[in-house]
């Protein structure tokens, strides 16, 4: 499947990624509404 | 105590498998959403390191994970189906699609699902895990696709506010079973009583 993602570099402490579709809730559910999903900080 | 130690051999496929499911185990105990990052360096780098491929290529396979990535460094950055996430409820989704069911409805089919194991599961198949457990319930439900999604969703965030999941996760599962479904029919009737309280509050807040 292919989860399309934005991501945001960060200096040193990592980076901010930003879903751009809505995560499905098992194979075969990918039919994603929502444009962001969830956006967090990996350090 | 130190746990007891052992030595296995195992074939090629045997222990690229083993890593796998060790990668995709603590990735998915590790994170509170739906995606986290490992290294292969934590897991046998120097072996792994010249497996690289075959080991992308088996968690492609896994029937939990929706999207992975090895980058030059190798991070293995791995996205998981949200079901198969034991702390991950959609937040949004409660918030604004509680509309398409009614409150009322919400606590009546929270109600119904409490004792659906008793009803359906207890003596067909005694051990099952949450996520079967609200699938089964959501495909027995004559509802439209969307109501089902948001149900799904609504059910898991009751078990996993109720602290069912935490106190009966094991390794990345969570099972009802014949000796905790007394318990588990009690904690979600409480999440009933809650929500049922608010709506009673809610329509207090309104008259006036």
């Amino acid at each position: 499947m292919d989860i399309k993602i934005k991501i945001i570099r960060k200096g040193n402490t990592g980076y901010k990624k930003i879903y751009l579709c809505k995560i499905p809730t098992r194979k075969g559910q990918e039919n994603g509404k929502k444009e962001i999903l969830n956006q967090y900080d990996r350090r | 105590m130190e746990k007891k130690r052992f030595l296995i051999n195992m074939t090629e496929d045997e222990m690229l498998r083993f890593y796998k499911n060790q990668m995709v185990e603590q990735g998915i105990l590790s994170c509170t959403n739906f995606d986290t990052t490992v290294n292969l360096k934590d897991f046998g780098y120097a072996i792994l390191e010249n497996y690289k491929d075959k080991i992308l290529d088996l968690l492609y396979k896994d029937e939990r994970i929706a999207d992975v990535t090895i980058d030059k460094e190798l991070n293995v950055d791995m996205v998981f189906y949200t079901d198969y996430c034991p702390y991950y409820y959609d937040v949004d989704d409660t918030l604004n699609n509680s509309n398409i069911v009614s409150r009322l409805a919400q606590s009546r089919i929270l109600e119904e699902f409490s004792s659906y194991y008793a009803e359906k599961c207890l003596f067909n198949k005694p051990y099952i895990t949450t996520r079967e457990l609200i699938n089964d319930f959501i495909e027995s439900q004559n509802l439209d696709i969307e109501k089902k999604g948001f149900l799904s969703n609504f059910l898991k965030m009751n078990i996993i506010e109720s602290g069912f999941v935490e106190k009966y996760i094991e390794n990345t599962e969570v099972y009802v079973t014949p000796k905790n479904y007394k318990e588990f029919e009690k904690v979600l009737l409480k999440q009933c009583k809650e929500i049922e309280n608010n709506n009673a509050q809610e329509d207090e807040e309104e008259i006036e």
